[in-house]
């Protein structure tokens, strides 16, 4: 088993959003950026080691976005709304914000 | 405010730089520069002349030809050519009156020894006051502070050109206080080496660099209340030992000793070691809550911050990080967003974002190439757009605790001087029951009490209350503030009145609409501040706080869908219509649907009155084209007749102490006495007299002073005695 953690960052403004890790419906809500530090949400979930896929869907402005990665311990997935679209990064290490 | 400006530490000046040979004068020095000295010149040899220059008005009357108020003006010159990171540009600032305060900026470029002649790009304030596009400028250096000065000729905008000449006042843009605080678990850094770490521009000046000499290149004149610090305990984050941001606005109130609700050149900066995010927060401006934002910002010295493995220097990377995200943290207090957000949000010019800049607004890890291609390329400072919006954007979207954080939209703070001469008075701003709590849908009406305080009779203008003159910002929580317009603005001839040593004036501010709509309506808690301008001078209210409740039934929902509108929006302000039957509609529909709500009495008020007089209606034909003229048309002027018994049985029913708490005992006496006149003109002079005797009964009850009992007890007596006039 290995955890996710997947970070709502940049952009978000109260529009409804939802992910699903693997299929599985991981996170609903609203997310907001707290501007001064880049940072709206965050969700941690256990997946099995290997290939991980991330769909973000934002149901009232048909937005959706999606990302396949192979997970082989912690990770750390972002997950920004940007000039119309969602960019999904991800990385070994943890984040930071300030 | 005073204070922070005068004050002149002896850690102003900065430490020589090591293995640096050049004479390089910095802000600092010029700033200490009380004293006569040598002439100061910089690496060049060229005179040191950036800084701020002042001029106002002489004594005397105001001009001829010009309002009064201009014998108060008074205005900042910034002058930003030479010393650290010049940004070629001048800005100014004028106050007479806070309606008649002006910005401009204006790049330049050098026409000569200490001549530069530029170009007015940015406006802000009554720019009809400033119609000139252009400036030439000469300055006039020495080592004498009295004899600096700068001759500025403004032109263009089919202006006459003129010169204005200004005096020194210091070599720095603005004054900054920081009062560093922390808890005994952090390890705070405010100063590092800048050589310390290998990975370094190669023409890195090696030296002892502080936070506060940082701020002092960006043109700030820094002091620090050091002999306040405190070690916050922690038990003030609670038993999980990390702090939530409300729980470091509790210790900024507590700990920081220039705490005020106010706007001020001075900011907190807190020391942790864990936020309760985790480690992954290195550090926050967290007061983005209440009405004076920016006013404290932490660092939390156990987050991420982690040497990369097999660093050259992995104590230097550290400290240099943590140095790195406290001035980081401080430049948000200045309003100043993250590099790659320099488009977002309302800011106060157009910009672009900037994602690779080398600032301490920019993310090291998030550039190209990383970390190390940050700190290769990194002068430990802040952008050109950066220290443009420092040094020379109006001074409310910079000052901690005026403009919202990422919102320009704020009260700008009083000039000490007026402030001073302001001090006399006392503004506040007041719900007229125990608790600012009001229903849904209840029109929120405040009132406003100004009191001379001082030991002298003072003049002020009659109409100093009037709501159309003042200025009053509503903030609802999570949004940004807005001003609130009265809709209607009366042209009146200028009178004035005596206000004697403790005596107040006081008016009622129907501040839940406006020409921005109904600015306070929506449930949820909401911060009001007023403003009034007396010779010059702005006196401002503490802020009112208030909650709107939730709506208590479907049917309260409902009829919010059309209460809402502009049109009973003014049918409420104005006291009725005779004319606007689909506010009247939305009106009646409130009384019969929620007859004890507070809105319903609002409403039966505003309904009674146009029925207790006759009313003159302008009617046109409807077959007629539009637009042709009323008499063109066939209009004509036709007389509504008063329905005095209707008027009579809506007045009974408000009559009751309820009533007069939820308008305010002024716009409830107003408008009772408004509907009492008409009545008697109509020739309803008994019950005019018996309403009038009910209002004196209620306004009795609820302790309003005798003199308002007694004149509202003379109106009944006239109207018993049959007098369609009791003036």
């Amino acid at each position: 088993m290995a955890v996710v953690h997947v970070e709502l960052q940049e952009g978000w403004t109260g529009e409804q959003v939802e992910m699903w890790v693997n299929g599985s419906r991981r996170y609903s809500g609203r997310p907001s950026t707290r501007l001064q530090i880049g940072y709206a949400d965050a969700v941690v979930v256990n997946v099995s080691t290997g290939l991980v896929r991330l769909e973000v869907w934002m149901p009232e402005v048909s937005i959706e976005a999606s990302r396949s990665m192979p997970i082989g311990n912690e990770h750390w997935i972002g997950v920004s709304r940007l000039n119309g679209t969602v960019l999904i990064v991800d990385q070994a290490a943890p984040f930071g914000y300030a | 405010m005073t204070d922070i400006q005068e004050r002149t530490p002896d850690d102003q000046r900065e430490p020589p730089v090591q293995g640096l040979q050049t004479n390089v004068l910095t802000s600092a020095d010029e700033d200490t520069a009380a004293a006569p000295q040598p002439q100061q010149t910089d690496s060049v040899g060229l005179p040191s002349v950036s800084g701020r220059y002042s001029w106002r008005r002489p004594p005397g009357p105001a001009p001829t030809g010009a309002l009064p108020q201009e014998r108060f003006r008074r205005e900042a010159l910034c002058l930003d050519v030479d010393l650290r990171y010049p940004q070629m540009t001048a800005s100014g600032t004028s106050y007479a009156t806070v309606s008649q305060r002006y910005h401009w900026i204006a790049s330049l470029t050098a026409a000569g020894a200490n001549h530069w002649t530029g170009s007015v790009w940015y406006r802000d304030g009554s720019t009809s006051l400033f119609p000139y596009t252009a400036v030439d400028i000469v300055a006039t250096p020495s080592s004498f502070p009295a004899q600096r000065q700068v001759k500025v000729t403004f032109s263009g905008g089919g202006q006459t050109p003129f010169t204005r000449t200004y005096g020194w006042h210091s070599a720095t843009y603005h004054p900054i206080e920081f009062e560093y605080d922390s808890t005994a678990d952090a390890h705070a850094v405010t100063a590092i080496g800048t050589c310390d770490h290998p990975n370094r521009p190669a023409s890195m000046a090696c030296e002892s660099l502080s936070i506060e000499q940082v701020f002092r290149r960006a043109g700030f004149r820094v002091s620090r209340s050091d002999a306040d610090s405190s070690v916050v305990p922690l038990s003030g984050a609670g038993s999980n030992a990390r702090w939530s941001d409300s729980e470091m606005h509790d210790a900024m109130q507590t700990y920081w000793s220039r705490f005020a609700n106010a706007p001020q050149w001075a900011f907190w900066t807190f020391w942790a070691a864990l936020h309760e995010q985790g480690t992954s927060l290195g550090g926050i401006m967290f007061d983005d809550i209440g009405p004076n934002h920016r006013q404290g910002t932490a660092i939390f010295t156990e987050a991420f911050i982690k040497p990369p493995v097999g660093d050259a220097a992995p104590d230097a990377w550290v400290r240099r990080m943590r140095f790195w995200t406290a001035v980081h943290e401080m430049g948000h207090a200045f309003n100043l967003a993250h590099a790659w957000q320099k488009s977002l949000g309302t800011s106060w010019i157009p910009l672009v974002d900037e994602p690779e800049s080398r600032s301490f607004m920019n993310y090291p890890y998030n550039v190209n190439g990383g970390q190390s291609a940050f700190f290769a390329d990194f002068d430990y400072r802040f952008s050109d757009t950066e220290l443009l919006f420092m040094r020379h954007a109006p001074a409310r979207f910079v000052q901690m605790g005026n403009a919202d954080w990422f919102d320009d939209h704020a009260l700008e703070a009083p000039d000490p001087d007026a402030a001073a001469a302001a001090s006399a008075f006392e503004l506040v701003v007041r719900a007229n029951r125990e608790h600012a709590v009001f229903e849904f849908l209840e029109p929120v009406t405040l009132e406003v009490k100004l009191t001379n305080r001082g030991t002298e009779p003072t003049l002020v203008p009659s109409t100093v209350l009037d709501p159309q003159g003042l200025i009053a910002i509503v903030k609802r929580h999570g949004k940004p503030a807005r001003q609130w317009h009265s809709y209607a603005r009366h042209c009146r001839s200028r009178q004035a009145k005596v206000l004697g040593p403790g005596e107040s004036s006081y008016e009622s501010l129907p501040v839940y609409a406006g020409l921005n709509g109904w600015d306070l309506s929506q449930p949820g808690v909401y911060d009001v501040q007023v403003a009034v301008e007396i010779d010059g001078a702005l006196v401002t209210s503490r802020p009112l706080r208030l909650r709107v409740r939730t709506p208590r039934s479907r049917e309260e929902e409902d009829i919010a869908q059309e209460f809402f509108s502009d049109e009973v929006g003014r049918t409420l302000v104005f006291g009725g219509t005779a004319v606007m039957e689909t506010a009247n509609e939305t009106l009646r529909e409130t009384v019969d649907r929620l007859p004890d709500s507070r809105a319903a009495r609002h409403a039966s008020a505003a309904l009674a009155n146009p029925l207790a007089g006759a009313h003159k209606m302008l009617v046109i034909p409807d077959n007629q084209q539009r637009l042709a003229g009323v008499a063109k048309v066939g209009g004509s002027l036709s007389e509504r007749p008063a329905r005095v018994d209707d008027a009579v049985q809506m007045l009974d029913g408000l009559t009751d102490t309820a009533t007069a708490e939820t308008m305010g005992h002024i716009a409830y006496r107003r408008r009772v006495e408004s509907a009492t006149r008409s009545l008697a003109e109509s020739g309803a002079t008994e019950p005019a007299a018996e309403i009038e005797r009910s209002l004196h009964d209620v306004l009795a009850e609820r302790g309003v002073l005798p003199s308002v009992l007694d004149a509202v007890s003379a109106r009944a007596e006239a109207y018993r005695s049959g007098s369609t006039d009791p003036e």
